[in-house]
């Protein structure tokens, strides 16, 4: 009996101390998350020299934590300020806050969109003001119904919040397969029958804000098709207004002194009824403007802020109407893991595949304005079967007339400005410029954007060429009336040379950026409609049958300036370029499957793809068996002892700041990397995540990667104290886990297309500085932002992660905040590379386009942050490209990135979710860098983890070479970091071992020490009773 | 000589039935370590292996065939928690949806009550003593 028990007691020790041992083994793998939370460390860094002096080689310009919350919140409220669009006004705005009370109509009015749910949700820290709309007019000094307040506050108003998970969402995320179309979206505004009379009366002898919100997320899209999950309402499109909102704005119309529409939402909404609306008296878009936006928003309605913004997208009649929506959403192969089967020689794919899903780009380059615009010169010109009935929104023939609301850069003011185009310089292979003089022709003091776009000389049937396309822009400052500026529009002719995928070079490759011989056209404008009226006034030397879709336009032959080039030019920007990514192109893996957009006949490029079998070479991507180990070469160098650290590549100036690191090539770099142990190497690349792993090897210290577009995501990194610990008290940027503001949120920024609407260079170079700022303050390095995708339609609701439809636009805006925020030791993070254009099954979905769609439209707005290397590390996205995935694209992340375009950072995948087909071995293989995510995904899978397979790795050179290739790139750009912070030549790293992993090995000791002492009187017990 | 069975000897055997179900019901988990794998399939062993020297031989020594099975029962439960770690932090925070865990909680509660009669039949004896 008694040795029963005791045996009893022993297993139940004994299996303590199992959980004990495996907690000991396992916790120091997640040793940062545990110490950010228990505010404890693993290890310091200690400084053994005697004369060490100041190692903070980034310091900020801020006295205090306070200090650099109030500009942010004033930079905040200046972005969405000069982000707001007017598009329509009548005279209407600006309000006379101290006169003029205000109702807010709209259920949504109180419940505002201000960032995306998910990676990029706007959220205010414990004990930080959380900014509102109506909480905004009240700052500003407006006098607000506040009986309409009640109703819309009211508890029987709340039932009809967008409200799918939480409140203020109105879409349906989704993170799994998918096989059906998202259906609903939760449009959130209440039946018109709520609206006592009452309250209808208080409204009386008020001016009208009536918001429309549209809500964003990561991990889900619209569908054209979708119903409103709101009771009782209803919509054509979720992108068009609903029943309850033309309701709701009816009411206004009949309550009101004038009615402003106020647009809250990322994704180009159909706004054609309220524009021809004479009883609408104006049109604000304010986007999602983030926690302090709305500041700005009301700062333009009340006039204390002068609208500046431009539109970043088109806005369509019908939003769907653009040939890429034929192609968006839910396709399977037939031989998917659902419902489909094999054929012939192809098997059916597997969950595991994570390949069913796939969408083909037939559009080709006419993505956002240059369909619109391009079919439009077309119509004007009567070619290319402009007008056919194909992609119109209306019953008969085409016409750009019916199609287009606002134009991609159309903006309005308070006051009238007159620009003109002084002239171009246009050189080949150097960087030209125009000159622009803006004059405000008003009595409001306002700023002016000048945008110049081009148009290349197209032949009918010829390469694809856009009939225009954004060159470059420039914001005035703040003109007086009466006052003039002239600014300089930089033009690099790499930004308009189109790409010919059937050229072949003296070299042999095939494929080449060209410049073809003829007129090219540098016009300027309102908008890229305005700019291309100008262009076909002084082409035809008319204005007669052109259109305009917006009444302020003005056209002028003299805003366009000619520019010929004699001699066609395939050379210059061609260096190292060749095809790289052909097998994306679905026609040439299965001919005939595609019919793309062509200029030689719109009435083409209609039909969706509604089926594929893949083939056997597709199935090769498809099945993720591109790589695999094998024993090859005589391989590299581990372990070395060099005597490097990692703060030996960084340069000082006099006065000990960073002043640059050593070159690329620089061979001290592979002697640095030799020196990481092989273990040390496994462990950085597959367990890169929120923290990156330390390499005491080279003295890197661990340091932090977190989201996002908005600043420090707040579900990742909860305030600014979540990274300190009491041991880091002596640093400068400290902050104590005790103060009112460890629990500030930074994510608080408008999201990427109102900052883009800004069109200004020097706002969002300055949100970068003051991002690097909370990277200090917060002890974080890397930011995964900005997002650079293009909006290849508006139905991507994770747009709002992505600046705009135009990737010059996108890719000025991304360059900028890169180099700004690099200066002041953050490394940046562009995501998601590349081809990320739509959430819906993102995970492994097949993305097929042509080449020169690629690379004149996505891969550009990625281009010149990559090869001026102004961000640090790139995220690579969920999808393949053609049917391999991306993370483990070659031919875009090294030919392309690397070969081409001179990129020296880091890559690193998104998460990884559990798919094979994010696997480290394609992805380190294949050039795609370091794994997001936990090793623990390929535990007990076929592969195994890098740290299973180490002595196959240790056989097979080549891909220990990529390893260290991956390595070097990281180092290289850490190196250029603020995580170099606080690191001299005599520092030393010193293992702690914190009190919780004390406690764990304490809990296997004791429990050790019981199941031996129970074992030993089991024993005794056993030997008395026999 | 055969030995008595006794009620150890059949809560035993009812752990060594649940813990086969529960490595069947791991094969479903989302995530899986090889090394939970094994913890679980040597306990299962362990316990049968201690069933037959306990019916065949009647030898006391199989009366130690549930402790050591619970301690490996739980040994494999730890490692397992330890690849879902990652997916159970994407659930809290929103990335994923709960329903991608419910199959290793299934598991994980199997295998809870698996070890859970390990322990108690190493209180008994499946042979008498």
């Amino acid at each position: 009996m008694k040795q029963g028990l005791m045996r009893g007691l022993a297993a139940f020790t004994a299996s303590l101390c199992a959980v004990s041992l495996v907690a000991a083994s396992y916790a120091p793998t997640r040793s940062a998350f545990i110490n950010a939370r228990l505010g404890t460390v693993s290890y310091r860094l200690e400084e053994t020299g005697e004369t060490a002096g100041d190692s903070y080689y980034f310091e900020s310009e801020f006295d205090s934590l306070s200090d650099l919350l109030a500009a942010k919140t004033q930079l905040a409220e200046q972005i969405a300020s000069e982000g707001t669009v007017l598009l329509k006004n009548n005279g209407a705005l600006p309000l006379d806050a101290s006169k003029e009370p205000v109702t807010l109509w709209g259920h949504n009015s109180v419940f505002t969109a201000r960032g995306g749910m998910i990676g990029s949700t706007a959220a205010a820290g414990e004990g930080q003001e959380d900014v509102g709309l109506m909480d905004a007019m009240f700052a500003k000094g407006f006098q607000l119904n506040e009986q309409m307040i009640g109703l819309l506050t009211s508890d029987e108003a709340f039932a009809y919040t967008r409200q799918t998970f939480f409140p203020g969402a109105g879409l349906v995320p989704s993170f799994e397969a998918t096989w059906e179309q998202p259906a609903v979206y939760l449009v959130g505004e209440i039946p018109s029958s709520m609206y006592t009379d009452e309250v209808l009366e208080s409204a009386d002898d008020t001016a009208a804000v009536c918001v429309i919100t549209r809500d964003s997320s990561e991990a889900a899209d619209y569908e054209p098709t979708m119903f409103n999950g709101t009771e009782g309402d209803s919509f054509e499109r979720p992108l068009a207004l609903s029943q309850y909102e033309k309701d709701m704005i009816d009411l206004a119309k009949q309550h009101s002194t004038k009615v402003i529409v106020l647009i809250n939402a990322d994704n180009p909404l159909e706004l054609e009824e309220l524009k021809n609306d004479k009883d609408i008296d104006a049109i604000v878009w304010a986007g999602e403007p983030g926690v302090y936006g709305f500041l700005g928003v009301a700062d333009v309605l009340s006039g204390a802020a002068n609208p500046s913004g431009h539109l970043p997208d088109t806005y369509a009649v019908n939003s769907a109407s653009a040939p890429a929506m034929q192609n968006f959403g839910l396709f399977v192969y037939s031989n998917n893991s659902n419902d489909g089967s094999a054929s012939g020689d192809v098997a059916q794919l597997t969950t595991d595949n994570k390949g069913d899903w796939y969408v083909v780009e037939t559009e080709g380059i006419y993505q956002g304005y240059k369909y619109y615009e391009t079919r439009y010169e077309d119509e004007i010109l009567g070619q290319g079967n402009a007008a056919a009935s194909d992609g119109s929104s209306g019953d008969g023939a085409w016409s750009y007339a019916n199609e287009v609301s606002y134009p991609f850069g159309y903006g309005a003011s308070y006051t009238t400005f007159e620009q003109k185009l002084d002239s171009v310089d246009v050189k080949v292979g150097e960087i030209g410029s125009a000159k622009v003089t803006v004059k405000n022709t008003g009595d409001v003091a306002g700023k002016s954007v000048a945008e110049l776009y081009v148009q290349t000389p197209y032949t009918e049937g010829g390469l694809e060429k856009a009939s225009v396309q954004l060159v470059g822009f420039a914001k005035t400052s703040e003109l007086e009336p009466g006052a003039s500026e002239t600014v300089t529009i930089e033009i690099d002719p790499a930004l308009f040379a189109s790409y010919d995928e059937t050229v072949k070079k003296t070299d042999g490759s095939i494929g080449a950026w060209v410049l073809e011989a003829g007129d090219y056209y540098f016009a300027i404008g309102n908008g890229v409609h305005n700019a291309l009226n100008n262009i076909l006034a002084k082409k035809t030397g008319s204005t007669d049958k052109l259109i305009s879709v917006n009444e302020d336009e003005q056209i002028s032959a003299d805003n366009a300036i000619l520019w010929n080039l004699a001699t066609g030019d395939f050379d210059t920007y061609s260096v190292n370029v060749m095809n790289a990514i052909q097998n994306a192109d679905i026609n040439k893996l299965i001919p005939g499957t595609a019919e793309y957009t062509t200029r030689a006949d719109w009435s083409k490029g209609w039909k969706t793809v509604e089926s594929i079998t893949p083939t056997a070479d597709m199935m090769v991507g498809l099945t993720n068996s591109t790589y695999s180990l094998s024993e090859n070469g005589d391989g590299v160098t581990w372990g070395a002892d060099n005597g490097l650290m990692m703060v030996n590549m960084m340069q000082t100036d006099e006065n000990g700041n960073f002043s640059g690191v050593l070159d690329f090539d620089d061979p001290t770099w592979d002697q640095l990397v030799q020196q990481i142990t092989l273990d040390e190497a496994i462990h950085f690349i597959e367990w890169a995540a929120d923290d990156i792993e330390n390499i005491d090897s080279v003295l890197l210290p661990r340091t932090y990667m977190n989201d996002g577009p908005l600043g420090f995501a707040y579900d990742q990194v909860a305030g600014y104290g979540t990274r300190w610990t009491s041991s880091d008290s002596g640093n400068p940027f400290y902050v104590d886990s005790k103060s009112d503001e460890a629990k500030y949120s930074m994510a608080t920024m408008p999201t990427e297309p109102v900052v883009a609407a800004t069109w200004n260079i020097d706002l969002i170079r300055r949100e970068a500085e003051l991002y690097a700022e909370d990277a200090l303050h917060a002890k974080e390095t890397i930011c995964i932002a900005p997002g650079a995708n293009l909006h290849r339609t508006p139905y991507c609701a994770r747009n709002h992660e992505y600046y705009s439809e135009d990737p010059v636009l996108t890719s000025l805006m991304a360059t900028n905040f890169c180099e700004a925020a690099s200066a002041k030791g953050m490394v940046t993070q562009v995501k998601h590379f590349a081809f990320n254009h739509q959430e819906l099954n993102r995970s492994g979905i097949s993305t097929f386009m042509t080449e020169q769609a690629a690379r004149e439209n996505e891969l550009r707005c990625f281009q010149k942050v990559m090869s001026t290397n102004a961000t640090g590390t790139i995220m690579t996205a969920f999808n393949r490209i053609g049917t391999t995935y991306v993370g483990a694209y070659s031919g875009v992340l090294e030919q392309i990135a690397r070969n081409e375009w001179g990129y020296k950072g880091g890559y690193v995948t998104d998460m990884v979710n559990g798919s094979m087909y994010m696997n480290w071995l394609d992805t380190v293989y294949g050039g795609g860098g370091t794994m997001l995510g936990s090793a623990a995904n390929w535990q007990g899978t076929k592969l195994g983890t890098m740290e299973d397979a180490k002595d196959e790795i240790a056989k097979d050179t080549a891909f220990q070479q990529q390893m260290q290739y991956t390595l070097k790139t990281w180092l290289y750009s850490i190196a250029k970091s603020n995580a170099m912070n606080g690191i001299s030549n005599t520092t030393k790293i010193v293992k702690v071992t914190p009190w919780w992993l004390g406690a764990i090995y304490a809990a296997a000791g004791v429990t050790a020490v019981l199941t031996a002492l129970f074992l030993f009187l089991g024993y005794k017990a056993g030997r008395k009773a026999s | 000589m055969k030995a008595k069975k006794s009620v150890g000897f059949f809560v035993l055997a009812a752990a060594a039935v649940v813990s086969v179900i529960s490595i069947i019901l791991y094969g479903s988990a989302m995530n899986k370590a090889t090394s939970a794998y094994g913890f679980m399939i040597a306990a299962a062993v362990v316990a049968c292996a201690a069933l037959v020297l306990g019916a065949v031989s009647g030898n006391k020594l199989a009366n130690w065939g549930g402790a050591l099975a619970a301690v490996l029962m739980m040994a494999g439960l730890g490692w397992s928690l330890t690849v879902m770690v990652d997916a159970i932090g994407y659930v809290i925070s929103g990335l994923y949806q709960f329903s991608l865990l419910q199959s290793y909680i299934t598991f994980a509660v199997c295998g809870g009550i698996a070890w859970l009669l390990f322990l108690v039949s190493s209180f008994m004896s499946v042979v008498k003593e």
